[in-house]
């Protein structure tokens, strides 16, 4: 899972949360970029077309909020919205969400520093269910033997399936199945 | 969130959108379509307050007025916004926005250029999925980077945003019709690039004197990219008492105008430019211009035409590197 992080740091006491929040997230395997590297100039030109998830902390007060918010929306991207507890919405993310396309893609939810990662680890909980229609989007190059190509071609007409859906469900029901895989994000 | 800043959003065509999940098109073709167009792309108002002007529909013809219409809304409303978009479609963009740098050098704000690639009469609906999967109509995304740098500190250019790339437009080129960027700048040098966010270099943005905006082109150039047609307008019938004012006259590479040529059209016309991108053999009595693209030839020789009316300043301002046009080798 590749997500991209929009934060602020303002005290001592949010790089020391933000340091945490990357550690625990990249310890269960999610792949990070935050808009704090960006202005590293680490990363190429793949842009938010190519993540899985946004999250934007909505209490920084930069202009470049409503721009990731706005650009991730563009691409379809699912965003969590982060508040801190108490705090006003902007107007104008509110008249968003009157948007059904928007209301869809978008969670507004409010933290406190405590409950910060817990929230995160909730979103990405919610992403890995099924949500909607998956597209097939990630195209593999997969080389087998001939034997293994007459047994695929073989089990896969037996059950009445191309190759490619014959493959699609059995890795779908081995992560149905995979006890291990669900608890990895808890 | 930051101070709320305001963008001028100008409809001059390039408005197609996909809606409905790539199930459908919307564009402006009329004033009234412009609130459910704006509802379609409600992100953009994250960014700055949002004032539209309407200026051409889908199914008008994009003309030189249609620029000379531009030219006039950014003068007019240039103090009442931090920033102008400006959509216009593919084909017409590096033009319009050519006219844009030369007519109002010192502008002072940012004037960026995108719009769609495709006319709405030339998409059937079995074609939307397939157009859209190459990313050919992805205005929305344009759209919310051009209104982000519309409205970013201290980038008074006049730019045309497309794809991951920003690029000044006298430097554009078509670049592919099919690819997400449409354009290329042909030095390879860019104002900024997209990434997971806008990176401008601020210190290629040419340093224009105070304001002088001009927004109506004096009448009187013709533009030909052959000298032999004989039924092109700028050689029918014969001259005419007075002379026309200017020609100018496309050449290939290595191409001569025969002298009995020359001396043709130096008779029926005050000013005689040829052009070439790269190179133009030597001519006597005519004007040279190379080492441009060709829409910024045409926009450099309006401007020029339209500012200096006599023939040695305008034959001057012709050799004069004015806004960075020139590329370098």
């Amino acid at each position: 899972m590749r997500i991209f992080i929009s934060t602020h740091i303002k005290a001592p006491d949010d790089v020391v949360l933000h340091q945490k929040l990357l550690q625990e997230l990249k310890a269960l395997g999610v792949s990070i970029i935050t808009n704090l590297d960006m202005k590293k100039g680490e990363f190429e030109s793949s842009g938010f077309g190519g993540l899985d998830a946004v999250v934007i902390d909505g209490a920084a007060d930069v202009a470049e909020v409503g721009y990731i918010l706005a650009i991730a929306l563009a691409n379809k991207r699912p965003v969590l919205y982060l508040l801190p507890k108490g705090t006003l919405i902007d107007a104008s993310v509110e008249a968003l969400t009157k948007n059904a396309d928007v209301r869809r893609l978008l969670r507004i939810i409010f933290y406190t520093s405590d409950t910060l990662i817990l929230k995160i680890k909730q979103f990405l909980q919610y992403l890995d269910q099924n949500i909607g229609r998956e597209s097939f989007s990630i195209k593999y190059t997969l080389r087998l033997s001939p034997r293994l190509d007459r047994y695929l071609t073989w089990r896969a007409g037996k059950v009445k399936k191309n190759k490619a859906n014959f493959l699609r469900d059995w890795v779908n029901d081995l992560m149905q199945s995979d006890e291990e895989y669900k608890k990895r994000l808890e | 969130m930051a101070q709320r800043k305001k963008i001028g959003l100008i409809f001059a065509s390039g408005s197609l959108l996909s809606i409905k999940g790539n199930k459908s098109i919307f564009f402006v073709d009329q004033e009234k379509d412009i609130e459910q167009w704006l509802s379609e792309v409600p992100e953009v108002r994250l960014i700055a307050e949002i004032q539209t002007y309407f200026l051409q529909g889908e199914g008008e013809q994009f003309e030189l007025a249609s620029i000379e219409r531009i030219l006039e809304i950014l003068s007019r409303e240039s103090a009442n916004h931090d920033g102008f978009v400006v959509l216009v479609r593919g084909e017409q963009m590096i033009r319009a926005a050519a006219a844009v740098e030369f007519m109002l050098q010192g502008f002072g704000k940012p004037v960026i250029f995108t719009g769609s690639r495709y006319s709405p009469q030339a998409i059937a609906y079995q074609d939307i999925r397939k157009i859209v999967k190459m990313g050919g109509l992805g205005l929305r995304s344009n759209l919310i980077n051009a209104a982000q740098i519309a409205v970013s500190e201290d980038f008074p250019a006049t730019a045309i945003m497309y794809g991951n790339k920003i690029m000044k437009p006298t430097h554009a080129a078509v670049n592919d019709f099919q690819a997400m960027n449409l354009y290329r700048s042909v030095d390879d040098d860019y104002l900024g690039k997209i990434d997971f966010g806008i990176s401008l270099s601020r210190k290629k943005i040419p340093v224009a004197p105070a304001a002088s905006l001009r927004t109506q082109f004096a009448p009187g150039v013709f533009f030909t990219e052959s000298m032999y047609l004989e039924n092109n307008a700028a050689f029918a019938g014969k001259p005419g008492k007075g002379k026309e004012p200017i020609l100018v006259l496309k050449l290939r590479q290595n191409e001569t105008v025969p002298l009995e040529r020359l001396e043709q059209l130096k008779a029926r016309y005050r000013t005689v430019v040829l052009f070439n991108e790269y190179y133009v053999l030597d001519h006597t009595g005519v004007s040279i211009l190379s080492r441009l693209t060709w829409p910024a030839a045409e926009m450099k020789v309006r401007w020029a035409h339209t500012v200096y009316p006599d023939r040695v300043e305008f034959e001057q301002a012709l050799s004069r590197d004015v806004i960075r046009e020139s590329i370098q080798v």
